[in-house]
């Protein structure tokens, strides 16, 4: 029987299509974010401003992978997010104080960035939420 | 909490997809719930209970370390 996705109005996702549309701009913007690297020396814009426009517009893409309703979205499905939300948060907490421990140990700075944590945040969770999707597919 | 949604889904001769269509939920839920992996909230135990129109409690059974 086919289920209908539509059935399940979980408020402040957005619909199952975003995720397409997210994977666009991540490519789009990991591509600029390259080419701005590349040439940078043939454009006249500062090398800064084009690493925080690709920075932004991948993690714009990226939340909107994560924000994104599953195809079928039911309340397992919102556990697995929930988890995965989890288990991202710890994860970016651990790597701030993995940061900190680092840069007293070595006396030397480490960049820790809102862009930086953000990212490992938004993939962490997308990793942990489509690894729970595939070990549910296999039973 | 042990269930016995596989016993009354094999009197009824039905699918686990054909049991997830008529509760709304995916495949993959129903499997999870019969295996004791997940506990359904509710809402969707009481949904279950009513497609086999039987009673939440003749599905759902609490064990001794619940």
């Amino acid at each position: 029987m086919k289920i209908d996705p539509d059935k399940y109005k979980y408020r402040g996702f957005l619909p199952n299509y975003f995720i397409k549309i997210g994977i666009a701009l991540v490519i789009l913007f990991v591509l600029f974010f390259v080419s701005g690297m590349i040439f940078e020396k043939s454009i006249t814009v500062e090398k800064e401003i084009i690493a925080t426009i690709g920075l932004d517009g991948v993690i714009l893409g990226l939340l909107l992978i994560c924000i994104s309703k599953n195809k079928i979205e039911d309340e397992m499905i919102h556990m697995l997010r929930l988890q995965a939300f989890t288990r991202a948060f710890i994860f970016g907490t651990a790597y701030v104080f993995a940061v900190t421990i680092t840069t007293l140990i070595m006396n030397d700075e480490l960049p820790l960035t809102p862009h930086s944590l953000i990212i490992i945040e938004l993939l962490m969770f997308i990793f942990h939420f489509e690894i729970s999707k595939r070990k549910l597919n296999k039973q | 909490m042990r269930n016995t949604i596989k016993v009354e889904r094999a009197k009824r001769d039905m699918t686990q997809e054909r049991l997830a269509g008529l509760v709304d939920v995916s495949r993959q839920t129903i499997n999870s719930i019969e295996k004791n992996r997940y506990v359904p909230s509710t809402v969707l135990a009481l949904k279950i209970a009513r497609t086999f129109n039987v009673t939440v409690d003749q599905i759902f059974v609490l064990e001794e370390d619940d």
